[in-house]
């Protein structure tokens, strides 16, 4: 086809005429009229220079005449070889022919000189599309199309509307191409009863008045009033875009490497005059947008339920009016479903202003007015916003319609099922449909069907589906977002979306192209972090307000959720609802004089939980093990709503650390062992059914308190029990208790002594012979401060604070702002095990050689005048009996936890005693063959048992403040040490004299 | 018009340069003329196929996006606040330990000899210069990465052009001032990634070993309270001096230094190497900061002294270090201003960062902890660590780390030294055993001050596995906090084998 511009229009037709140059000319008027004619129709020209006019005579008597001035240009081709003529060329178009040539207008546009491109298939691949709509399921509209004469007027309009675009398809960066239906092919009429609904009452239901239910007789509903984009595929264009042909080939398996809207193109850009021809194996449908895409596969309608919360009817001037031309004997109106979004038709339109949450309050209508039309609740239907429309046919982002669209990934309904009633969801469902825990709790039942189903889902805020939906699953770029990019996708709190891209490329069920992208229907739900790891339970809870503030609020200085959404990690949470954290048995108040039960509680606020105290009857303000208030609460504390908010965040700093179990590798909560090291280093005790799974926990207090032989009902004094489990978590397990965990108040020096301390005081039953009273004789050093300067081990010429540093090596047990003295051969929060021989076993070290602090204090006050030794060798002499009997005291801690469990196990330790040869801490080797047996062998390949006497857990505190006989106010942990002490039926890296 | 004329300009100068060539040509060069020198060492590269990729000046790609102004040439830095540019150029470069010819005539093999690369190869063998636990063939196919000739040769090829005192850097190590530069103290030792199989190449340098060496293992001072020094050294264990008085610079792209010894990675040095501690700059593991002149620069301009990475998806700059879009790099060359990093100089990563290193091969396979220098501050963040050999698929290791939190409010019981042995050895072991390391006594602030004595620094743990020479392992760093303030300091990391962290014998140093 060729076009000329007019230099002199008489003259230039003579000689196209003259030599048949084309069979067909239009003479292209500025005012956009553009006539033709058939060469071989002209009889003759006539023209008038004065006037500028020239007269083209038919043969059949008729006459046109133009205007030079007015005329554009002249454009002429031969029809044989136009789209049409090709295709009439070609045997087998017969359907797209009749198709065309039913519309007068079409016709002359497939032979005209308008630059088209036209996908068409043949009769056997129309015959092929009649056969495959029979298979459609009900929802589809193109399911009533299995013959050409079954076609409605509409469906043949869609399907020609869509077959032809204006222009060339071939640059290197399209992939879509506007195509020239808009709306009104996918006008469906939806019954009162299949208007979409929701059961929320506490939202607008912006459907109402279409529904059945209130008299409603449904809707006339397009999807959208805009353009329609036909995609158009090839290796080479997706090249541009960094889309591989594997990402095609998991798309479309199975299918040619070029196609249109899913169809392969079988053969391209079949040549024309005016334009080219695309031969596709199948006719062109319009696609559906997501939306529609998601609601009628079949395959994902609670997705699609869930959307619709999100969505709301529009009326549609444009075209209801279009509509109505078309059919004039239609008197209803026509509207088009649109969802809130951050980004849609009005938005990119231009109908909005200033923020781009809100939908607009009308529709344009024809020409530029507006219709006003108000279908919103209030403002904060900006708060449901999605990401961006899925509805919305012209989608479009950042770059041009035609160079991208966008992509979702949606859950299949089996998918979220599961979500739902079994994993994670089910922490949406508990808290917001039967809102457990509450005044308003109902029973819950798992669902039986869709309807029930919707009913519970419903309840979730659309502000939290909002966050699970917008945040994840749906992409604003198809390019950005294929196969191979899964990898690299990540929502918007930069968690990847997947964890592992090839385990959820085998959780791909299907893909669906849509008009504005494409739907990734899978196996598998991508949910923020915060509703699948082992957060959810606290995160989406109306019950755990307490934990989720100490989990994200800024005012904890911690980001603890980081710890807890951390991805493919095995993480067991326990988590103490808000009603369970009344049990708080503050560990650091039991030998001060109130000690007592905290009760923490939400407030909300700016500094959320706030505490309130009750009295708590421990060993220390009882009359003994008989009394009957021993572990029970009392009343309130009087005058004691004193705190600090550093108590608060202090105490549930410590829960959250000692709630926390990181299966590493090194501990595994589904072994069979009890015991399991927390994140804070302390342990917890789990308790177990007979099928192993977990119906309780304890704390070092739970545990203690066991010990001691404390036995009442009172939630967590000697057991927290599990009141929910969620196991199949992204991340991990969490198990909500009812009652919090507690770390023992019990120090080691508390255990070794029988409270010595207690017994200073006056109070009885304290102090006396344990079964470590002789390894603790061992370690009084910081008795005999005197004799270790004296001997020349410390300068004592030292200014005070070197000294007491200096001394700190030989002193197991020094005064720290403790319950009582605490460890203090370690400085860290750093668990250790003590291996404390019995007395028997200590009695016969010393009949062998070992000194004792005892005889040391003899030989040197026998060997001194004064406090001044008489010799250097009586010096070395002493010197040496300390270092050998700290060493030795040394040689019973290590490092490390070595607990008595069931599953065995042999490690090595490094112990605390020194040597000075090779400058290092020797190993002990503890093994274990399980069922709680255990010995220890240390470096000389000595070896011993543990008595029955195992796994008793102590902790030893430094506050801010001396917590012993004062008021609780103000009275922080600064630091603790955990340890584990068991009972030997030996020593340790002695070998006699 | 300007960008245009500088368009021409560039690319006249390219077309000069490449009709100059590069170390390819140059060796090539050598080979026609049959200059005496190097000529034999010349014929092994060329004959394995390295002179082609030995040849290339310089990335025109990124020249000209640079000028296109495709990749930002400044940035601000909001720590500094100051301006950070991006390098003009990617160039690059190669250093090569070249044995002379009169040493090969000392062997009988002569350079000139048309059997040469036959007789080499027998030559190697025959003295084991080799590494018996790794593989190679023997099959005439020099250009294979896996051929016997090919391994040896590329031993002595680094992709880094090191000029003679770039070769190691003495900027604050203990004891040193720059202000003084000729009096050198304790060792300086760089470990580089040669070309061909990943293998490690040591370069030395000490007060005592009067100049650099290659692949020296000397016997330190090093106990607690040691001087840090070189105190002796076995003869089989000096290494390789390096000639940097005889070096040839005739190309643009490449430095040569004369050894006189011969060099291989050898089982000896293999061994050696896995006794040692292995501490790498992490800038010294990117050629790039080595070939266009960043790394230590001593000039004080706001261009040397802050310069900007782009992120991987704007370009790639450095092969072995990607770094997300969300996030600006920025190399603080620190040159003078008495931080307390290794070589004073550091790398921050500022945003919602997202890091993968390719780490140095290990010597040999066994368990190896992995350690990564941190200086605590606020503006860190919580960061997961991943490590594994697939670059896509890298395992967490561990939960997140919380690097605001300095060794001290970790609570891993750190104290001060107190000169008492085993009283400072049981507050390393107790810190060994949370997981944290102080930091080493041998980088200081300005020479005095050690990092060892502050608690803002510490050696995190990262990982303890096994690990295997004929792997590539990654470790990638991700902010899992939604902040755009928060950065990643990157200074050194460090391998350091079970023979080392956990010996039966001795502790680990302090050094």
């Amino acid at each position: 086809m060729k076009h000329t511009k007019i230099l002199a229009l008489a003259t230039l037709l003579i000689g196209m005429v003259a030599e048949g140059q084309a069979q067909v000319f239009q003479i292209i008027q500025k005012d956009g009229r553009a006539p033709k004619f058939q060469a071989a129709a002209v009889d003759s020209l006539s023209h008038n220079n004065a006037e500028g006019l020239t007269t083209i005579h038919l043969k059949d008597g008729k006459k046109e005449t133009f205007q030079k001035a007015a005329t554009d240009s002249i454009v002429w081709y031969d029809p044989t070889n136009s789209i049409l003529g090709t295709l009439r060329q070609n045997a087998g178009y017969t359907l797209f022919l009749r198709l065309v040539q039913e519309s007068e207008w079409w016709t002359d546009m497939l032979n005209g000189a308008t630059d088209l491109t036209v996908f068409a298939a043949d009769d056997n691949a129309w015959q092929r599309f009649f056969a495959e709509n029979a298979k459609l399921p009900s929802p589809n509209p193109w399911r009533t199309a299995t013959s050409y004469e079954a076609l409605t007027a509409d469906q043949k309009r869609a399907l020609l509307y869509t077959a032809i675009t204006a222009g060339s398809i071939n640059r290197a960066d399209l992939i879509r191409t506007k195509s020239l239906a808009a709306g009104l092919e996918a006008l469906e009429h939806l019954s009162g009863s299949e208007v979409p609904m929701h059961y929320n009452p506490a939202e607008k239901w912006y459907w109402e008045r279409f529904h059945e239910a209130n008299g409603g007789k449904g809707i006339w509903l397009a999807s959208d009033s805009s353009f329609r984009y036909t995609s158009f595929f090839t290796p080479e264009k997706l090249k541009t875009f960094n889309v591989t042909e594997t990402d095609l080939s998991i798309i479309f398996p199975a299918k040619a490497p070029q196609m249109a809207n899913g169809v392969d193109i079988l053969q391209q850009d079949i040549p024309a005059t005016n334009g080219t021809i695309q031969d596709v194996a199948s006719p062109l449908v319009p696609l559906q947008s997501m939306a529609d895409v998601i609601r009628t596969n079949g395959k994902t309608n609670i997705f699609s339920h869930i959307l619709d919360r999100f969505s709301a009817p529009f009326y549609s001037p444009v075209l209801t009016e279009s509509y109505k031309k078309i059919h004039p004997e239609f008197t209803d109106s026509i509207f088009t479903k649109r969802y809130f979004s951050y980004n849609n038709y009005s938005l990119k339109g231009g109908y909005l202003g200033g923020n781009s949450w809100n939908v607009p309050l009308f529709e344009p209508g024809p020409w530029g007015t507006y219709q006003s039309y108000n279908p919103y609740k209030d403002n904060s239907d900006y708060a449901r916003g999605l990401r961006f429309d899925p509805g919305w046919a012209g989608y479009y982002y950042e770059v041009a319609p035609e160079k991208d669209m966008a992509a979702m990934f949606v859950p299949s309904d089996e998918a979220l099922w599961h979500y739902f009633t079994k994993g994670a969801g089910q922490a949406l469902i508990l808290t917001y449909y039967a809102n457990i825990g509450t005044a308003d709790e109902i029973p819950y039942t798992a669902p039986t069907n869709y309807d029930e189903l919707y009913r519970q889902i419903d309840c979730i805020p659309v502000s939290t589906m909002a966050s699970i939906l917008v945040n994840n699953n749906m992409m604003r770029s198809f390019t950005g977002s294929v196969p191979s990019k899964w990898g690299k996708l990540f929502d918007d709190a930069m968690e990847p979306l997947f964890d592992d891209a090839d385990e959820a490329l085998g959780q791909l069920d299907t893909c669906l192209l849509a008009n504005n992208g494409m739907v990734y229907v899978m196996n598998h739900i991508n949910m923020p972090a915060d509703f699948r790891s082992v957060t959810a339970p606290a995160f989406a809870s109306k019950t755990n307000l307490i934990m989720k503030s100490a989990i994200y609020d800024d005012y904890m200085g911690l980001n603890y959720y980081t710890y807890l959404k951390a991805p493919q990690q095995d993480i067991t949470f326990f988590l103490p609802s808000d009603s369970a954290l009344f049990y708080y048995y503050d560990p650091i108040s039991m030998k001060s004089r109130t000690p007592r039960a905290i009760e923490f509680y939400f407030a909300g606020g700016s500094f959320p939980v706030k505490l309130r105290f009750r009295n708590y009857y421990c060993p220390y303000n009882t009359s003994g093990p008989d009394d009957p208030d021993l572990g029970t609460i009392g009343n309130v504390v009087p005058g004691a709503n004193v705190y600090t908010n550093d108590e608060v965040t202090d105490r549930l700093k410590d829960i959250l650390y000692n709630h926390t179990i990181v299966n590493d590798g090194t501990q595994d909560i589904h072994s069979r062992n009890e015991y399991f090291r927390t994140f804070g280093g302390d342990v917890v005790k789990v308790v177990r059914d007979a099928s192993g799974r977990i119906i309780g926990a304890k704390g070092g207090f739970q545990m203690e308190n066991e010990r001691l032989g404390i036995a009442n009902d009172t939630p967590g004094v000697t057991e927290c029990k599990v009141i929910r489990s969620y196991e199949s978590l992204s991340n991990g397990q969490t198990y909500a208790l009812a009652a919090p965990l507690v770390p023992t108040w019990r120090s080691l020096y508390s255990l070794m002594t029988n409270d010595q301390d207690q017994a200073w005081y006056g109070k009885e039953g304290y102090g006396g012979e344990t079964p470590y009273s002789e390894f603790y004789k061992l370690c009084t050093a910081d008795e005999y401060e005197t004799e270790i300067i004296g001997c020349g081990l410390v300068d004592g010429s030292l200014p005070r604070t070197q000294r007491e540093s200096a001394l700190k090596k030989y002193k197991i047990f020094t005064s720290d702002k403790g319950l009582d003295y605490n460890f203090s051969l370690l400085s860290g929060n750093t668990p250790y095990t003590a291996f404390i021989p019995t007395n028997e076993a200590v009695r016969k070290a010393t009949s062998q050689g070992l000194p004792t602090w005892d005889d040391i204090y003899k030989d040197y006050h026998s060997h001194a005048s004064g406090d001044q030794l008489n010799s250097y060798e009586d010096s070395i002499r002493i010197a040496e009996k300390i270092m050998m009997l700290t060493n030795f005291v040394k040689a019973h801690f290590c490092f490390g936890m070595a607990i008595a469990d069931q599953e065995p196990f042999r490690r090595e330790y490094t112990s605390l005693a020194y040597d000075r040869n090779y400058e290092l801490f020797p190993k002990l080797i503890v093994d274990s063959k399980g069922g709680q047996e255990m010995t220890v062998t240390d470096w000389n390949g000595n070896t011993v048992n543990v008595t029955a006497s195992k796994n008793v857990f102590v902790r030893d505190y430094t506050c801010n403040s001396s917590p012993i006989s004062v008021a609780m106010k103000g009275i922080q942990m600064n630091a603790h040490r955990s340890g584990v002490v068991h009972l030997i039926d030996g020593v340790l890296g002695f070998t006699g004299n | 018009m300007k960008k245009i004329y500088i368009l021409i300009l560039c690319s006249v100068m390219a077309a000069t340069l490449h009709a100059q060539g590069g170390f390819g040509t140059y060796l090539r060069d050598i080979i026609e003329k049959q200059e005496k020198g190097i000529l034999g060492m010349a014929r092994v590269i060329e004959a394995c196929g390295l002179c082609d990729s030995l040849d290339i000046l310089m990335d025109y790609e990124y020249e000209n996006r640079y000028l296109r102004g495709l990749i930002p040439t400044t940035i601000q830095d909001n720590i500094m606040y100051r301006s950070a540019y991006a390098p003009e150029h990617r160039r690059y470069g190669y250093t090569l330990f070249a044995e002379t010819d009169d040493f090969w005539l000392s062997q009988g093999i002569d350079p000139n000899d048309p059997e040469l690369l036959g007789k080499l190869t027998l030559w190697i063998l025959d003295n084991f210069q080799y590494n018996g636990f790794g593989y190679f063939t023997n099959d005439g196919n020099y250009e294979s990465e896996d051929n016997l000739l090919n391994q040896w040769v590329t031993y002595h090829l680094l992709p880094h052009r090191l000029v003679p005192d770039k070769l190691v850097n003495h900027v604050n190590e203990y004891g040193y001032s720059i202000s003084n530069p000729n009096r050198l103290t304790i060792p300086v030792t760089e470990y580089y990634v040669t070309m061909g199989k990943r293998r490690l190449l040591k370069l030395y340098e000490s007060a005592e070993s009067d100049g650099v060496y290659i692949n020296r293992f000397p016997h330190l001072d090093d106990g607690r309270q040691g001087s840090g020094h070189e105190i002796a050294c076995d003869p089989d264990k000096e290494g390789i001096r390096v000639d940097r008085e005889n070096y040839i610079m005739d190309c643009p792209n490449a430095i040569v230094y004369p050894i006189s010894q011969p060099l291989a990675y050898t089982d000896f040095v293999a061994d050696n190497l896995h006794r040692t501690r292995l501490r790498f700059d992490i800038t010294g593991l990117f050629p790039e900061f080595s070939n266009n002149d960043i790394r230590c620069s001593k000039i004080t301009d706001d261009r040397h002294q802050y310069v900007y990475i782009p992120s991987t998806n704007t370009y790639p700059y450095l092969d072995d270090l990607t770094v997300s879009n969300d996030a600006n790099m920025i190399y603080y060359n620190a040159w003078n201003m008495g931080w307390c990093n290794l070589n004073g100089d550091e790398v921050g990563v500022t945003g919602r960062y997202d890091v993968t290193l390719r780490l140095p091969p290990v010597p040999r396979e066994g368990i190896y902890e992995i350690r990564y220098k941190m200086l605590a501050a606020t503006s860190r963040s919580i960061t997961q660590v991943y490590f594994g050999t697939d670059k896509e698929k890298l395992s967490p290791a561990g939960m997140p780390i919380d690097f605001t939190r300095n060794i001290n409010n970790m609570q891993a019981g750190w104290q001060a030294d107190t000169g008492d042995n085993d009283a400072d050895q049981l507050v390393d072991t107790e810190l060994r055993f949370n997981g944290v390391m102080k930091g080493a006594q041998s980088i200081t602030q300005n020479g005095t001050q050690s990092e060892r004595a502050g608690n803002q620094n510490s050696r995190y743990i990262l990982v303890r596995q096994r690990m295997s020479p004929d792997e590539t392992y990654y470790l990638r760093f991700k902010n899992v906090l939604d902040s755009y303030n928060k950065s990643l300091y990157m200074d050194y990391l460090e391998f350091c084998p079970e023979s080392v962290y956990d010996s039966r014998e001795k502790p680990e140093d302090i050094w």
